[in-house]
């Protein structure tokens, strides 16, 4: 076959893709990245070029954003890497050959398939100050239980709390990765007497350590683009007191809220894009002390 | 080949971009009937489907060249985003700001309608939160008012006479206290509710108390008035002295709806069809007691509708305008629960003897509210500010993480800022 030819097939199947991607993707990021230099509303079709206004507001006179940016760094550091740690331990508790272990599968990932909204509202009912059952619960133990979701000093706790269940995705991608450690290194390590602590640290997550970096990318990114859950619990307006307002929500708000102001929310989003890509980054750089590979 | 592909593609894109906005389609006031059947297209929400349905099926019945198509569970800013915008906007005095660049002049369709012999009907100061720069974008179909709400059985259960027209904050106080019930330490009925999030209650504390959110462009929330509004939102809660209606972590108990809160400070009218969707649920309005300094202070807002100026049909959007607000229509909102705008319907539901009206009973009420009513800070930003900025120091108030005056303070410091850094 020709070259030309080859260009020709090429073209032909993967055309469509090439137009998704264009129209679907390549042309919002340029859009959004054309918006951000404008004052544009949603809600008015006149607008003007604004230059780097909208990146000088957000550095420098946005307070709410700001505080925005620190409540979802603080909860990312703490709901990426306890989601990562749980959803391997409990990868590694299912991967044991048990009767019923489906059944416990099944269970751990359900709460992936569990609508937002009814998550919101039944962890809103267990955590009510007075008469929910969490608070109920440490009464019995002489505990005066906090205010949770309805005080600015707990409602960001509760929200992590709240969010930790759901890791049936990353739990299964573990679970994946550990059916693939070949059973002949751990037949080898039983010979030479190794403890399941040793196992674990010499053999299981050597093998399972690009998908422990790849989860953990994904955890952070997820964690970082954190909405539909704050939202809910926050009142789309990071109720009580901003204490739930993460990024992600107020984005949301500056563009479809009044004065749905789409140019500083496009700005905006593009500034968290370039903080989730250093953090990705940063990640990847981890991965350099960690992950195994063949060749290594 | 691949620079034709990639031509297509481009054109794709140039395509995708541009602008639907053009008004070539339009036509003008001056135009004649259209004789084709127009849909025209309005967002509505589907929780009042089954009412607003009826509304739609009545126009469609008795109109014959245009039709209302309704564009259920749309979102009608995800639309003009898009640029598919709607024939007719829902707008209202508190987004005709926003909305006033993407709607038509409705003066001219007034004076050629003949709906300006008409306007005196309309409840005085109805119209005028629809207008901007002399143009009237928009036309009120229903409105909201501040109202005092309250439960009959639970009024009738301590024997305590039903809120009336001359009541004053003492009476209010008086009456929480008393419907206030406690066992073992917990609140098991509640004197009064308490809204959370957002102004709906404390700004018409303040502003009954002779303060306001602002004036002449500045943040008053510091103010004296402002302070002793605040004082009273905050003493009614469980951590001030009142102790009647609940903090931000007592168990709201359902807030009004459920029964067990006695009564509701400010309200929406927009929740009564979900009242009497309430099993045995009798409840009843009153005027709001008179605050501190004034009886004026509860919140007046207009569910207004307005024409999109990309409308390719504007004498058939109008047509539907007109509906909206003629006899008719009103009357038909009237039947569906809907406050009407136009006083001679309201006359046609106070006609109706007390006994036989649905809850509330108290029409009267709901109509003579609309004077002390008063209209939120006319100002595009006034939205973020007041959630962004001023709540979470009202939030933190009623946690009782910061007093009454450090609230008012931080709230009218930081609003101020953000007004002066978003000019």
């Amino acid at each position: 076959m020709s070259a030309r030819s080859e260009i020709k097939y090429f073209f032909y199947f993967t055309s469509i893709s090439i137009v998704g991607f264009l129209v679907f993707y390549l042309y919002p990021i340029l859009r959004t990245i054309y918006l951000s230099f404008t004052n544009r509303q949603i809600t008015s079709p006149n607008y003007t070029w604004t230059g780097f206004e909208n990146y000088r507001h957000a550095f420098f006179d946005d307070a709410v954003l700001h505080h925005s940016l620190i409540q979802t760094f603080k909860f990312a550091v703490v709901v990426g890497p306890v989601q990562i740690i749980m959803a391997l331990l409990i990868a590694l508790l299912l991967n044991n050959k048990l009767k019923g272990m489906g059944i416990f599968r099944t269970v751990f990932f359900m709460p992936f398939i569990i609508p937002t909204f009814a998550v919101a509202y039944v962890f809103q009912w267990f955590f009510q100050p007075t008469n929910g059952m969490v608070n109920g619960i440490l009464g019995y133990f002489g505990i005066n239980g906090p205010g949770w979701h309805t005080h600015s000093d707990t409602a960001l706790m509760t929200l992590m709390i709240t969010s930790l269940w759901g890791f049936g995705v990353t739990m299964i991608i573990f679970l994946a990765a550990l059916q693939g450690v070949s059973k002949d290194l751990y037949e080898v390590a039983e010979i030479d007497g190794a403890s399941r602590y040793r196992k674990f640290w010499s053999v299981t997550f050597p093998a399972i350590s690009p998908v422990f970096l790849f989860n953990s990318i994904l955890t952070t990114i997820g964690a970082l683009k954190s909405f539909d859950l704050a939202f809910m619990m926050g009142k789309g307006e990071g109720y009580p007191a901003n204490s739930t307002l993460l990024y992600s929500v107020y984005l949301f708000g500056q563009a479809f809220q009044p004065p749905y102001k789409l140019g500083y929310a496009s700005a905006i989003a593009l500034l968290f894009f370039l903080v989730v890509l250093v953090l990705t980054a940063l990640n990847f750089l981890l991965g350099k002390f960690y992950v195994k590979t063949e060749s290594k | 080949m691949l620079v034709g592909l990639m031509l297509i593609l481009l054109m794709v894109l140039v395509v995708a971009g541009c602008s639907s906005n053009s008004n070539d389609n339009k036509t003008n006031a001056n135009t004649e009937k259209p004789k084709e059947v127009y849909n025209v297209k309005i967002s509505l929400g589907t929780n009042n489907k089954a009412s607003m349905n009826q509304f739609v099926q009545r126009f469609n019945d008795t109109h014959e060249f245009v039709k209302i198509e309704p564009l259920w569970g749309k979102d009608q800013v995800q639309l003009i985003a898009a640029n598919q915008a709607p024939d007719i906007i829902e707008t209202g005095d508190l987004h005709i700001h926003n909305h006033k660049d993407i709607l038509v002049d409705l003066n001219p369709y007034i004076e050629k309608s003949g709906l300006q012999d008409t306007m005196t009907d309309f409840f005085p100061g109805l119209i005028e939160p629809l207008q901007m720069d002399g143009k009237q974008l928009a036309l009120p179909r229903a409105f909201n008012v501040g109202l005092l709400y309250y439960n009959k059985k639970l009024f009738d259960a301590d024997k305590i006479p039903y809120p009336t027209a001359d009541w004053t904050q003492a009476d209010f106080i008086d009456a929480g206290e008393k419907l206030t019930k406690r066992e073992n330490g917990k609140v098991t009925q509640w004197g009064s509710s308490t809204v959370f999030g957002w102004w709906g209650e404390w700004l018409i504390h303040i502003r009954q108390a002779g303060g306001d959110f602002m004036t002449n462009d500045k943040v008053t929330l510091n103010t004296p008035e402002a302070i002793k509004g605040l004082q009273f939102f905050f003493d009614k809660t469980s951590k001030g002295t009142l102790k009647f209606a609940p903090g931000p972590q007592d168990d709201a108990l359902g807030g009004f709806a459920g029964q067990k809160t006695a009564m509701e400070y400010g309200g929406h009218t927009g929740n009564w069809l979900g009242f009497n969707a309430v099993a045995d649920f009798d409840w009843d309005i009153a005027v709001l007691p008179k605050g501190l300094v004034k009886a004026e202070g509860g919140e007046l807002a207009l569910e207004g509708y307005g024409i999109s100026n990309t409308s390719k049909n504007v004498d058939a959007a109008w047509e539907v305008l007109q509906y909206f607000v003629s006899e008719e229509g009103q009357k038909l909102n009237l039947d569906l629960g809907i406050t009407p705008v136009r006083k001679s319907v309201a006359e046609i539901s106070l006609a109706v003897p007390m006994e036989e009206r649905s809850n509330p009973k108290s029409l009267e009420s709901l109509y003579s509210a609309i004077e002390n009513g008063m209209i939120l800070p006319r100002n595009p930003e006034f939205i973020n500010a007041a959630i962004q900025v001023v709540q979470p120091n009202i939030d933190k108030m009623l946690e009782g993480s910061i007093t009454v005056e450090e609230a008012a303070a931080a709230a009218a410091t930081k609003g101020q800022e953000f007004f002066d850094n978003v000019k």
